[in-house]
């Protein structure tokens, strides 16, 4: 297999590139498979990705071509490659675009998954998932547990040299309650930053209670009509959404639906939204220090008091839109409610607890999904339900949210814990 | 197309390999896999000649000595094959705590085989250029038909597998191609911005280059409709399922549920029905890499085992699982071939493959004039299986209204069909005599793991909720 080294100077001695760019990955793993609680499968992976893109200026155009580099390419084969991509990159009459520039890092992402050896790591996070279970009725049926040091390195032609070192964990938990006639689960899965076995431990446990829900859970005898709350995971897929469409390649294409000073929020009954792109939040797993450019990311307010203030992305369709780039930024930070969560379950509503799947539709205007478990509270007795569904307009919704004071950290979203939505139908 | 030579040049390190670990382990095996994999994607106003995701090259060794599986990923395993087999001995452990805490397992099955395996491929007679100038072509068919069209793609996405496997007793290679194209128009009227696709998939790409500027009227004429689109009216009602989302049920209801690593874990209700009727006596489904020729047509799995074609439901009975052989290891059944791998990187699980419903006796014309009021939805946007509680969930792009035994221009957009999968299933009470399989899309495994599928099937009349 090449070493970088070569790889770069075979690059670097052609004349005929406008520019180049070397992303490597180098990511390596251990994972533990359980069935039940007893291991099924104990596995090891290492592997080191690489990605060449070369660009070539041409007819007052650029055009660029991208391929992978594997361990059968060697010296003569690279060549071969470098000739094959030039003649491609030919092909493509883009608008003239220019990488970023002269900067170098390398940037160690704290975790304290960087201290423990990956087995010990997967272990603890093991005991965790299992120890949270006190019911003597429940289970977890499976678990899988992934613990992953990933080092990426981005170099370009332009004095572009950057590393950044990541541990991070998944783990994939499937708490499961056992009937006399019935048994049901749920399917729960983190990205986790940091070795937190207390944090999952809870976690878990909580589940625990709520999988138990549904096997009691019965669907209404009679249709549900009131507010909606959802929590962090629906929350994070919402947001996620609102955010994607503000990115600046939809808009070089104009295949956004909100541009800047467009009302997503157009007669707010409830909290005015503030969301922005963030490049990390602490607790993270989504959190990056540079994209695949190079770019530093730089955190961006997209939406301030319900209004879109500001686009984000890459240094390319920034540079198409006369922006200034931010990078692509994987995380989205709304701004928390004044409303506790205590008080935001007061009055009557469905909290969502597991759905099939959050549908947000921006372009149809549409958010639904079937409900698994969830939640009734009558204004007396809170009561598990299942077997129902919930649909509505996804401007409603947002006209008439209630987002709840305290915050929370899942996946790639930081922000309010729950969130409160009227003007669905459930049915 | 041909045979890898990276990994031809390995058969010896492979055979190698697995005599030193067979010193330690009473089942070794060892999987190559050099995936070359393209797109080009032509934009109205950008375009990328580049690798895909789908790309992949490395190995994967496979090991047991009674108990739990090991497997070991890594890019090449040239050089010394002691040193090799010590570092992976050595690196695959069980923490302290959990030893002795194994699953129970049978031997895994290892019957001498060696046979190479080659698909018929046009991809030799075409290059990037060729590619790029069809996309071109469709994307400018489209931009030039509608002045609300505001962005057309045209992406060709294209795939070579090279696979060699290498146990003690088997040796076996394949190499085939696949081929999508896709076409997605983005259409603006008044404040309304819809998107809309059509695709098309072969092996050859003769045949998919030349049928992607065929279908550019047909996207127009289906953008034109669903920027009207309105939300449908929640209720349960008359459903006729197009191709697309008839392979979208049968993946979701009962394609995840008869995996059968789900019955190890009592992850799936279906475990405990085989032999029982779960759908109406007119229907039969069926999964395989062998049962259809499509995107997830392969000779062997990522286990080394032949493709199957497993009939899954046969007049509404369900029948039989589908299987790695990991699972199979562990509920004493015969493997299915349907071991497969994200890619070298990843673990091998039972996946499904080509899934898709039997056709049936039924003209579409009879089953739509056979309703008074319901919807033809169509279009797989995705959907969510629940193999433990049998709720299924499929969202379809759209649906058109039916009305006294005739189909409307009434568009609806997005449908949401969702329901207890007996119940769905169940209501099945026409299939139409014709049959389609998609295979454009991918599938997780629960959140992740995404490998390429196929579905369809024929029409099928049922009653179910849509939202």
């Amino acid at each position: 297999m090449l070493d970088t080294q070569t790889i770069l100077q075979i690059i670097a001695a052609r004349q005929d590139f406008s520019d180049f760019k070397l992303v490597e990955t180098d990511k390596q793993s251990y994972e533990m498979f359980f069935v039940h609680s007893k291991v099924e499968t104990v596995r090891k992976a290492h592997s080191l990705d690489r990605q060449i893109t070369v660009y070539v200026n041409h007819d007052g155009k650029r055009g660029s071509n991208s391929f992978d580099l594997n361990a059968s390419v060697d010296e003569d084969r690279l060549k071969a490659m470098l000739d094959r991509a030039k003649e491609q990159a030919e092909l493509i009459f883009d608008e003239p675009y220019v990488l970023p520039n002269d900067e170098t890092c390398n940037v160690v992402i704290d975790s304290d998954l960087a201290d423990a050896e990956p087995m010990d790591a997967a272990a603890k996070l093991a005991d965790a998932v299992f120890e949270a279970n006190s019911h003597s009725d429940c289970d977890i049926n499976a678990l899988e547990i992934f613990v992953v040091k990933s080092v990426l390195r981005v170099v370009n032609s332009r004095g572009i040299d950057k590393t950044q070192t990541k541990y991070t964990a998944h783990v994939e938990a499937i708490p499961t309650a056992n009937g006399e006639d019935d048994s049901v689960e749920l399917f729960e899965n983190y990205d986790l930053a940091s070795l937190d076995a207390d944090w999952l431990r809870d976690e878990i446990s909580a589940r625990l209670d709520d999988v138990k829900a549904r096997l009691s859970a019965k669907k209404p005898e009679e249709a549900l009509s009131c507010p909606i709350v959802l929590n962090a995971n629906e929350l994070s897929e919402l947001f996620t959404a609102i955010v994607n469409d503000l990115n600046y390649a939809n808009q070089y294409m104009h295949v956004n639906l909100h541009s800047v000073g467009d009302a997503i929020q157009d007669n707010p009954k409830g909290d005015r939204l503030c969301i922005s792109a963030r490049g990390s939040v602490k607790g993270s797993a989504s959190s990056n220090s540079f994209d695949l450019d190079g770019t530093n990311l730089t955190d961006r307010e997209l939406v301030h008091d319900g209004r879109v203030v500001a686009g984000f992305g890459s240094s390319r369709f920034a540079g198409y839109l006369g922006k200034t780039p931010t990078g692509a930024l994987g995380c989205v930070d709304v701004r928390v409610g004044t409303t506790p969560c205590e008080e935001l379950l007061k009055a009557p509503h469905l909290e969502l607890v597991y759905l099939s799947g959050l549908q947000v539709e921006l372009l149809n205007d549409y958010i639904g999904g079937e409900i698994r478990l969830a939640y009734y509270f009558d204004g007396e007795k809170r009561t598990p339900v299942t077997g129902i569904a919930f649909s509505g307009k996804l401007s409603e919704a947002l006209n008439t949210v209630t987002l709840s004071e305290e915050r929370t950290v899942r996946g790639n979203y930081a922000g309010p814990c729950k969130a409160k939505i009227e003007g669905v139908r459930i049915f | 197309m041909s045979f890898s030579k990276f990994l031809d040049s390995r058969r010896g390190d492979c055979v190698a390999l697995v005599r030193e670990l067979k010193k330690r382990f009473d089942y070794v095996s060892v999987l190559g896999s050099d995936v070359k994999a393209l797109n080009v994607r032509v934009n109205k106003k950008t375009s990328a000649i580049s690798d895909a995701t789908d790309a992949d090259c490395g190995f994967v060794i496979k090991l047991w000595r009674g108990g739990a599986f090991f497997e070991y990923s890594l890019d090449d395993i040239a050089g010394d094959k002691e040193e090799l087999a010590l570092r992976i001995e050595s690196e695959l452990r069980v923490p302290e705590k959990y030893e002795g805490r194994e699953i129970s397992s049978r031997p895994l099955c290892d019957e001498p085989l060696e046979k190479s395996f080659r698909r018929l491929s046009d991809f030799d007679k075409y290059d990037e250029k060729d590619i790029l100038r069809a996309c071109e072509k469709a994307r400018d068919l489209l931009l030039a038909a509608d002045e609300n069209v505001v962005n057309a793609m045209a992406l060709v996405r294209t795939l070579e597998v090279s696979k060699l496997f290498v146990s003690e007793n088997r040796t076996l290679d394949q190499n085939y191609t696949w081929v999508n194209g896709i076409l997605v128009v983005n259409y603006r009227e008044g404040d309304r911005l819809i998107g809309a696709r059509e695709g098309v998939a072969s092996h050859n790409l003769a045949y998919a280059l030349s049928s992607l500027p065929l279908l550019a009227d047909k996207l127009i004429d289906k953008a034109r409709h669903l920027v009207k689109a309105t939300p449908i009216e929640p209720g349960v009602y008359d459903v006729i399922t197009d191709p697309s989302v008839t392979g979208l049920l049968a993946h979701e209801a009962f394609g995840h549920g008869v995996e059968m690593d789900m019955f190890v874990k009592d992850r799936a209700q279906a475990k405990n029905f085989i032999g029982k009727q779960v759908a109406s006596p007119i229907c039969n489904m069926r999964d395989g890499a062998g049962a259809a020729l499509s995107v997830a047509s392969y000779y062997f799995d990522d286990d080394g085992v032949l493709a199957h074609d497993t009939q899954i439901i046969k007049d509404g009975v369900l029948v039989a699982g589908i299987s790695d052989i990991g699972s199979a290891s562990q509920l004493g059944t015969e493997p299915t071939g349907n071991g497969r791998r994200e890619s070298h990187k990843r673990k091998a699980y039972t996946r499904m493959t080509n899934t898709f419903f039997e056709r049936g006796e039924d003209k579409l014309s009879d089953m739509i004039a056979s309703i008074k009021h319901g919807y033809m939805i169509f279009e797989t946007n995705n959907g969510m299986e629940d193999p433990k509680n049998w709720q299924v969930q499929c969202v379809a792009e759209y649906g058109r209204e039916i009305v006294d035994g005739k189909l409307t221009d009434n568009y609806v957009a997005p449908v949401v069909m969702s329901g207890y999968v007996p119940d769905v299933l169940k209501s099945i009470s026409m299939i139409s005599d014709d049959f389609s399989l998609e295979g454009a899309g991918s599938c997780g495994k629960g959140h992740k793991e995404w490998v390429r599928v196929s579905d369809g099937g024929p029409a099928l009349k049922l009653k179910v909720r849509l939202g």
